[in-house]
């Protein structure tokens, strides 16, 4: 009896102290995130089972997404682009600064709603958000860096070594981990807060303008901005001219189809007020000018969307309307989330002016 | 001519094995799934890590990375895309690289640059090949017998189409030209005799 008591003590000592050493293990693992599906929103096409959201892993891409070392100077970040105030796009820029004062060719989207997303780019041309951040990292007009420099600067720091050991659970940091914790920051930017929102949910109506706003959407853009992301993820010809010193051809520089030709990706008007200037090369300075093209100075060729080919007629006062409509779209929580802001600083809470609408 | 950099993505290779105990009925050997990208200035890079089987007949091999490769992200190993055989801008691996000068190139440094890729009908430059052991079945007898693969580049420009280096010194994006290559190139293989 005795020794059957001797061991149970012994046993029970061992046990907790297990327990005691459970207790900074369980610390070390990465903790867990669910992601949010908006209520009435379709299921994502990012398949989180490959790349489960955790605490750490959105701090680490955070922190990779606002780090200039990913450029060949060292001064360019994802960041530097993609700017919170704009909802992530390049704010108030046509087309943006790259490396050595070089200038990007199309205009930087804002970055919201990825996980629903399924190609990136404004032809498409990239088929996984994980893979979405090399091509700014390594065009020669944006970050101009290689990735295997890139990840060897990484490799360099003891500070990303610590940060991807505890999103990832080791220390390795190779281009798929870059990868998956940019994305994982970047899953996390969800827009879902804009006045129309609430007005859906029921706790918020709107005005007069607003409401007639709607319906003229309803009836005249919603078969391609679709709700409620606000796009349906097509490629169309909205007869736009070549524009002859870039000479983007869209879609079709990516699938040789002509009748891809000048084909671009349908943007969603989530927080349209703040994305100017417009168009896959910033080539319409207000939402007056995407109007102005749009019941007049299109140009209607075979290739020109279906939907289209009569033009859009709009009234000035439909226009007016709209732009009143447009404006419950902007998410301002969105834009000062601190937790999207770079790391040790909080969200400019003041835009920069605009007088552009 | 001179060639600067000669790379290429295999994967998926089998051998056809004419067993001995099932009358003339040839067995598929799974050789390896894996993916090798065979650069010709790094020697490690063209020996591959597998034996082929006795009594092989036949061996096949895919040219090029698989689709599912192409659309799942990141990989990582041989296929990682810092190994630069990857494009960036429009997802998709390099199948297969030829670079160097040429007299014929009407370009600075009479450089030509061929980057086969695309992976996507109507333009999958994926190919696969498919090589008989010299004359008759059997030729290897014994397993662990090193098979030496031949590749002669003068595929690439004169097989089942012509391609003129001063009409098209570079290939960089998947479409008819990258087609032509690799329709021509699936066809530079041979297996020298085995030693």
């Amino acid at each position: 009896m005795k020794k059957t008591g001797t061991i149970l003590l012994i046993a029970i000592l061992v046990l907790s102290a297990l327990g005691f050493m459970q207790q900074p293990m369980m610390h070390a693992l990465p903790r867990k995130k669910t992601f949010i599906v908006p209520k009435g929103w379709p299921q994502p096409s990012y398949d989180f089972s490959k790349n489960p959201l955790t605490e750490e892993g959105i701090a680490l891409g955070r922190q990779l997404f606002y780090d200039g070392q990913l450029s060949k100077d060292g001064n360019i970040s994802c960041g530097t682009c993609h700017q919170q105030f704009g909802a992530f796009n390049n704010y108030d820029h046509p087309l943006s600064h790259g490396l050595d004062n070089s200038l990007t060719s199309r205009n930087a989207p804002g970055l919201f709603n990825l996980a629903w997303q399924k190609a990136f780019m404004w032809d498409g041309g990239i088929n996984h958000l994980d893979l979405q951040p090399l091509a700014p990292i390594t065009a020669h007009n944006e970050m101009g860096e290689t990735i295997e420099n890139t990840i060897s600067k990484l490799r360099k720091s003891n500070n990303y070594t610590r940060l991807f050991k505890a999103a990832f659970g080791d220390p390795t940091i190779n281009t798929q981990r870059l990868g998956k914790a940019l994305s994982q920051f970047l899953l996390t930017l969800v827009s879902s807060n804009s006045k129309y929102d609430k007005v859906m949910e029921g706790l918020d109506s709107f005005s007069l303008p607003e409401k007639l706003g709607y319906t003229i959407f309803k009836n005249k853009c919603s078969s391609c901005h679709t709700e409620p992301l606000f796009t349906d993820f097509s490629y169309r010809n909205t007869g736009m001219p070549l524009e002859p010193f870039l000479q983007d051809i869209g879609r079709m520089s990516i699938t040789q189809d002509p009748t891809d030709s000048l084909k671009f990706k349908v943007p969603s008007l989530r927080n349209i007020m703040v994305t100017f200037p417009y168009g896959h090369d910033g080539r319409f300075f207000s939402l007056s000018n995407v109007f102005e093209h749009y019941r007049i100075n299109m140009q209607v060729t075979v290739n020109t969307d279906p939907l289209l080919k009569n033009k859009l007629p709009l009234s000035n006062y439909e226009i007016g309307q709209l732009k009143a409509f447009l404006q419950t779209l902007t998410d301002s929580v969105f834009l000062q989330n601190p937790q999207f802001a770079a790391p040790g600083t909080r969200a400019s809470a003041t835009q920069p002016l605009d007088l552009h609408n | 001519m001179q060639i600067n950099k000669f790379l290429f993505y295999t994967t998926g290779w089998k051998a056809i094995v004419f067993n001995q105990n099932k009358k003339g009925r040839p067995d598929t050997v799974a050789l390896s799934e894996a993916h090798y990208l065979i650069d010709l200035n790094e020697p490690n890079s063209l020996k591959l890590p597998f034996t082929i089987p006795a009594n092989c007949a036949q061996v096949i091999f895919t040219l090029g990375v698989d689709s599912i490769k192409n659309t799942r992200g990141i990989q990582t190993g041989a296929l990682d895309p810092a190994r630069g055989m990857f494009w960036t801008w429009r997802t998709g691996y390099i199948m297969a690289r030829l670079q160097g000068t040429s007299p014929a190139a009407n370009t600075a440094g009479k450089r030509f640059s061929y980057d086969v890729g695309g992976f996507e009908s109507p333009y999958n430059t994926v190919r696969p090949i498919t090589l008989e052991l010299a004359e008759n079945a059997g030729t290897v007898k014994k397993s662990k017998k090193i098979l030496y693969i031949q590749t002669d580049l003068s595929f690439w420009f004169n097989g089942k189409n012509k391609i003129s280096i001063a009409q098209n010194p570079n290939c960089h994006n998947s479409g008819k030209l990258a087609m032509q290559l690799a329709d021509n190139y699936q066809q530079m293989f041979t297996i020298v005799t085995p030693l």
